[in-house]
C-alpha cells in the first residue's frame, strides 16, 4: 500500500472513519481497563458517535459499543490512513 | 445440540506467552513453589503472572510473608528485565499477547458472513443517542417513570391503606374483642402502632414494584447503558454519574424508591453519594406541608414558595454533591468512564417479574423491623399520661410523654421561629412519615378529623369491598396513565380547607416567632424540606449503604436542615422582612 | 512435602472428602456459603483456604459451583433456569454488590450454584472483579461455568483466557445460540474445546432453554466424587 498513516489520539478521530489503535496511555487503571475491554495495539477501531453534549463518545470495537470520556480517548494513540 | 466429547475433566492448561515472557514466568513460578504458603493457595504460574502484571492485592499479600522475600526479589528482576527488553510495562504485554491468543483462536473456530451487516442495535443507537433526538427521548423516558412511581400506583396506594386501616383493623378489634380486651390499652397498641406500622411499610410496596418494573424494563433492554452516555457530561461536571439522574427525577415523587434506584450505579462511590444527595429531592408526601403552611402565610405568592422550596433542595443537593466530591468522596485515583453500551434486547416477562418481585420482598423483610419499632416507640409516647386526669393510653396528647419530649426538644427550634412543641411534635412524627405531619398537626391542635363512622359489617361484606375495591383500584390506574403525558381526563373537585385550623397555625406560629409567623413558617418549610424525610427512607439507606451512612445522613441532613432554617428566620429578620 | 498441601486444580476434591457424603449438611452449608465462607473470603483478602480442615472452607468446595461471564451474556437466566426457587439473594458481604445463590438439584445431588458478578477481565481492578477473582481463587469451586455470547467472542474469549491460567475446572458456555445463527455466525465448538486443552464446550440457548439439559448433565460430571487414588497415595508414601 502507498498510503501514508498519520498519528492521533483517539479523541480526534471524526465519526466514521476506521483506525488502529496504536498504543494506549494513561494511568495504571485507566489503562489496565482499556486494554481489558480489547483495546489493544492493532485494533480496529470507528468512533459511531458523540454524546449530545459533546463528551463521552461511542466507539465500535470487537464487534461492540464501548463508551467513554474524552479524558480516557486521548489516551489512545491511533493511527489514520490519509 | 452438539457437544464435544466428555472425558474426565482434566487439569486445564493455559495459554502460552512468548519465550522471553515465559523464560520469567517459570523462574518467579519457582521462586513462589519455594513458599509453603503461597503454593498451599495458589497456582504458582497464575501467581507469578499476576505479580508480573502488577495485581496489588497479591503483591500486598506476598509483601506480608516473611518467607516470600525471595519471590519479591525475583519479581522485581524480572520486571526490570522484561521492560528493558520491550519498552513496555508487562501488563501491556500480557494482555496484548492474551488478546493475541484470542484473536487466533477467534479466527480459528469463527465464521462469519462475509459481509458484516450493522446490528439493529447499531441503528437503534442511531436515534436514541443521536444528537438532537437524544435529550428529549431521555426526559420523556424520565417522565414516565416518574408518573408510574407516583400518579400510577397511587390508587394501589389508596387501596393498601383503605383495606388496612379499614378491613384489616375491624378484623384485628374484633379478634381482640374475642379474647376480651376490647378497648383495652392493648387494642390500642394493636391497632394504632403495629398495624399502623405494618401500613406505613406496606403502602410502599406498590411504590417499590412500579419502579422495578421501570428499572427492570430500562435496564435489561440495553437503555439504562445509553441514558449515562447522553447525561453523563452533565453528572459530570455536579461530580455525579450519568446514571445518577433517574434516582434523582425518581427522588421527586418518593425517597424510598430513589434510593433502590441508586443500584443503577456501578461504582459504590457515585452510588452512595448519589443515595446521601438524592434525600434533598423534595418528595411528594412534602408537598402538602407546603401547600398548607403556603396558604395560610402566603396566599398571595403560594405557588411561588412552593417552587422556590424545590429549587432549594436540587441546588443544596448540587451544591452539596460538589462539596462531597472534593471532600469525602475525593478519590486518589482517577475513576474512567468506560461503559459497554450493551446490544438492546427484548427483555423478558419472567426476568422482570422476578426482579420486580425480589427487590420489593427484600425491601419488607429489611425494612418492617425498622418502622414497626418507631411507630411503637410514638404509641407509647403518645400514650403515657405525665401529667392531668388521663389514663394509659387515654391521654390529652397535650399530656403525654410525647408532648414531653417534644416541649424538651423545642427550644433547640427557638432560634428558627419555631420554638413551640406544637411545631416540634409535628416534626417528630414527620421524621416518621411526612404524610402524617398535618395528621398530627390536626390532632395536636385537637382539630378531630371528621369522626370515624363504624358502620356493621360482616366479614364476607368485607372480604368482597377488598375485591371491589382493588377493581376500583385499577381502574384508578388506567384512568391515572393518561396523566404521564398531562392529560386529565378526571378532573377531580377541590377539597375543602380546613380553615379553624389553620387560624389556629397561624396564631400559634405568630406566637413563636414574636411576631414574625411567616418568616418562622418559611423556615419551618426549609426545615421540612431538608432533614430526614422518612423513617422508610432511613431503613431503605440502611439495606443500601450500611448503618455507618444512614447515619451521617440523618445527622448531616438534621444539621443542613437546622442551619438553612437558621438562616432563614434570622437572615430575613436582619433584613427586616416578615 | 505431602500432595494435600501442593495446589491442586481439583483441591476442592480431597478437602470436601469428609462432606460431600452429607448432602443435608452440604445444603446447609450452603446457606452459610452466604454467611461464612464468602464473607471470610471477600472480607479483607482472608487467607480462607489456608485455613485448616473444618473450617467453612471444607464446604465450598464440596458442590459448589460458579458462574462467571461478562455482563449481558445470561449468566442470570442461566442460574434462574438451574436452580429454579432455590435461591438466596443477598449481598455481597460488606459490599453493595448483589449477591445470588442458589441450589441445582440433579440426578438426587444438591449443588450450590453461586451466580457472579459479571466483568470482562479478573484483573481485580473494580469491585465487581475482585470479588469474582476472589471467589474463584479461593473457594475452589467444583467448576467454573464461564458463560459467553456467542455473537461477541472476540471480547468473551479475553476472560476465558484468564480463568484457563487460574488453573481451576471449567466449561463453556456458549450462550445467545440463536441469535448467533441469525446472524450467520457459526462456532465450531470442537475445535474450540480442543484448543482450550480439552475444555467442554456447550452451545445453548438459555431464554429459549435450549441446551440447559446438556449443561447439567456436563457440570454432574465434574461433581461425581474425584479419583482421591493420587492424593491417597502420595499421602502414604
Ligand atoms: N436471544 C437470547 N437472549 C438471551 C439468551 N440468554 C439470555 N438472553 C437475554 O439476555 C439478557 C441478559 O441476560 P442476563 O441473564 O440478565 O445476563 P447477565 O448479565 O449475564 O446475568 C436478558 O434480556 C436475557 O433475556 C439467549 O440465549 N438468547
Ligand atoms: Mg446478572
Amino acid at each position: 500500500m502507498s498510503s501514508t498513516t498519520q498519528q492521533m489520539t483517539l479523541d480526534q478521530v471524526p465519526v466514521g472513519k476506521p483506525v488502529t489503535v496504536v498504543r494506549v496511555g494513561g494511568e495504571k487503571v485507566t489503562r489496565r481497563r482499556l486494554l481489558d475491554m480489547g483495546l489493544v495495539s492493532g485494533e480496529t477501531v470507528i468512533v459511531q458517535g458523540v454524546a449530545p453534549l459533546g463528551d463521552p463518545i461511542n466507539i465500535l470495537v470487537k464487534s461492540y459499543s464501548l463508551a467513554l470520556r474524552k479524558r480516557e480517548a486521548c489516551q489512545i494513540t491511533v493511527e489514520v490512513q490519509v | 445440540m452438539s457437544t464435544t466429547h466428555m472425558s474426565v475433566p482434566t487439569s486445564p492448561s493455559s495459554i502460552r506467552y512468548d519465550h522471553a515472557l515465559e523464560a520469567e514466568i517459570t523462574r518467579l513460578s519457582t521462586a513462589i513453589t519455594q513458599v509453603s504458603e503461597l503454593r498451599s493457595m495458589y497456582r504458582p504460574r497464575w501467581l507469578a503472572i499476576q505479580l508480573l502484571e502488577g495485581d496489588e492485592q497479591l503483591l500486598a499479600e506476598v509483601q506480608s510473608l516473611p518467607a516470600a522475600e525471595a519471590v519479591l526479589r525475583t519479581l522485581d528482576a524480572s520486571s526490570a528485565h522484561l521492560r528493558e527488553l520491550f519498552g513496555e510495562d508487562v501488563d501491556v504485554l500480557l494482555t496484548d499477547q492474551r488478546y493475541s491468543f484470542v484473536n487466533s483462536l477467534a479466527r480459528d473456530v469463527l465464521t462469519h458472513p462475509a459481509e458484516r451487516r450493522r446490528t439493529l442495535s447499531e441503528k437503534i443507537d442511531r436515534v436514541v443517542t443521536n444528537r438532537v433526538l437524544s435529550i428529549p427521548i431521555f426526559l420523556a423516558l424520565m417522565w414516565i417513570v416518574f408518573k408510574v412511581t407516583t400518579d400510577v400506583v397511587s390508587p394501589f396506594v389508596d387501596w393498601i391503606d383503605g383495606v388496612i386501616t379499614g378491613p384489616f383493623t375491624n378484623w384485628v378489634v374484633a379478634l381482640v374483642g374475642v379474647v376480651g380486651l376490647s378497648g383495652t390499652w392493648f387494642e390500642s397498641l394493636l391497632v394504632d402502632g403495629v398495624i399502623a406500622g405494618v401500613g406505613g411499610v406496606l403502602v410502599f410496596v406498590p411504590v417499590l414494584m412500579s419502579l422495578y418494573l421501570a428499572l427492570a424494563i430500562l435496564e435489561d433492554s440495553g437503555y439504562m447503558a445509553r441514558a449515562a452516555f447522553v447525561m453523563d457530561r452533565l453528572m459530570h461536571t455536579l461530580g455525579l454519574h450519568g446514571k445518577s439522574f433517574l434516582p434523582m427525577i425518581v427522588g421527586f415523587g418518593c425517597t424510598v424508591p430513589a434510593i433502590y434506584a441508586t443500584r443503577t450505579l456501578d461504582n459504590e462511590k457515585d452510588r452512595i453519594l448519589t443515595g446521601l444527595l438524592v434525600p434533598f429531592m423534595s418528595c411528594s408526601a412534602r408537598l402538602p406541608v407546603y401547600i398548607l403552611l403556603a396558604a395560610i402565610f402566603f396566599p398571595e405568592h403560594a405557588g411561588l414558595v412552593i417552587f422556590g422550596l424545590y429549587l432549594l433542595g436540587i441546588v443544596t443537593a448540587v451544591l452539596l454533591g460538589f462539596l462531597l466530591k472534593h471532600t469525602l468522596f475525593k478519590s486518589q485515583t482517577h475513576v474512567p468512564f468506560i461503559m459497554e453500551l450493551p446490544p438492546y434486547r427484548v427483555p423478558t416477562l419472567k426476568a422482570i417479574w422476578k426482579q420486580m418481585w425480589e427487590r420489593t420482598a427484600s425491601f419488607v423483610q429489611k425494612a418492617w423491623t425498622v418502622i414497626m419499632v418507631a411507630s411503637v416507640v410514638l404509641w407509647f409516647l403518645m400514650a403515657i399520661p405525665l401529667r392531668g386526669s388521663g389514663t394509659f393510653a387515654n391521654t390529652e396528647l397535650d399530656n403525654s410523654a410525647f408532648a414531653m419530649v417534644s416541649r424538651s426538644i423545642a427550644p433547640v427550634f427557638a432560634p428558627l421561629g419555631f420554638g413551640n412543641w406544637e411545631a416540634t411534635g409535628s416534626l417528630v412524627t414527620g421524621f416518621v412519615a411526612k404524610e402524617v405531619i398535618i395528621s398530627t398537626t390536626a390532632q395536636i391542635y385537637a382539630m378531630d378529623a371528621a369522626a370515624v363512622e363504624t358502620e356493621a359489617a360482616t366479614f364476607a361484606g368485607e372480604l368482597a369491598a377488598i375485591a371491589t375495591s382493588f377493581v376500583d383500584a385499577t381502574v384508578e390506574t388506567l384512568k391515572a396513565i393518561p396523566l404521564i403525558i398531562g392529560i386529565n381526563l378526571f378532573p377531580e373537585e377541590a377539597e375543602a380547607e380546613p380553615s379553624s385550623l389553620m387560624i389556629a397555625m397561624r396564631d400559634n406560629f405568630a406566637a413563636s416567632s414574636g411576631g414574625h409567623g411567616a418568616l418562622a413558617a418559611l423556615a419551618f418549610m426549609v426545615f421540612v424540606l431538608l432533614y430526614t424525610p422518612c423513617m422508610v427512607a432511613t431503613a431503605a439507606a440502611r439495606h443500601e449503604f450500611g448503618n455507618k451512612w444512614m447515619w451521617v445522613s440523618i445527622v448531616g441532613q438534621l444539621v443542613l436542615a437546622w442551619v438553612a432554617a437558621l438562616v432563614v428566620f434570622q437572615g430575613g429578620l436582619l433584613l427586616g422582612l416578615g | 512435602m505431602t500432595q494435600e498441601r501442593n495446589y491442586t486444580p481439583n483441591t476442592g476434591g480431597d478437602r470436601s472428602i469428609h462432606l460431600v457424603g452429607h448432602v443435608g449438611r452440604v445444603v446447609g452449608c450452603c446457606r452459610d456459603l452466604l454467611g461464612g465462607c464468602v464473607r471470610a473470603l471477600a472480607g479483607s483478602g482472608g487467607h480462607c483456604c489456608g485455613q485448616p480442615e473444618g473450617s467453612v472452607m471444607g464446604c465450598t468446595g464440596g458442590s459448589v459451583i460458579a458462574l462467571a461471564g461478562n455482563p449481558n451474556t445470561g449468566k442470570s437466566t442461566i442460574f434462574n433456569a438451574l436452580t429454579g426457587s432455590h435461591q438466596h439473594v443477598g449481598n455481597w458481604p460488606g459490599k453493595t454488590v448483589e449477591q445470588k445463590a442458589g441450589i441445582l438439584k440433579h440426578d438426587g445431588q444438591e449443588i450450590v450454584v453461586v451466580d457472579l458478578p459479571g466483568t470482562y477481565s479478573l484483573s481485580a481492578c473494580s469491585l465487581e472483579e475482585q470479588i469474582a477473582r476472589d471467589f474463584i481463587v479461593k473457594a475452589h469451586p467444583r467448576v467454573v461455568v464461564n458463560v459467553l455470547d456467542s455473537t461477541n467472542l472476540e471480547r468473551n474469549l479475553y476472560l476465558t483466557a484468564q480463568i484457563l491460567e487460574i488453573g481451576v475446572p471449567m466449561i463453556i458456555v456458549l450462550n445467545m445460540r440463536d441469535l448467533a445463527e441469525a446472524r450467520g455466525i457459526t462456532i465450531d465448538i470442537h475445535r474450540l474445546a480442543q484448543q482450550l486443552y480439552n475444555t467442554p464446550v456447550i452451545s445453548v440457548a438459555a431464554s429459549r432453554e435450549q441446551g440447559l439439559a446438556e449443561l447439567k448433565q456436563t457440570i454432574a460430571t465434574f461433581m461425581t466424587p474425584q479419583p482421591q487414588v493420587a492424593c491417597r497415595l502420595d499421602l502414604v508414601a
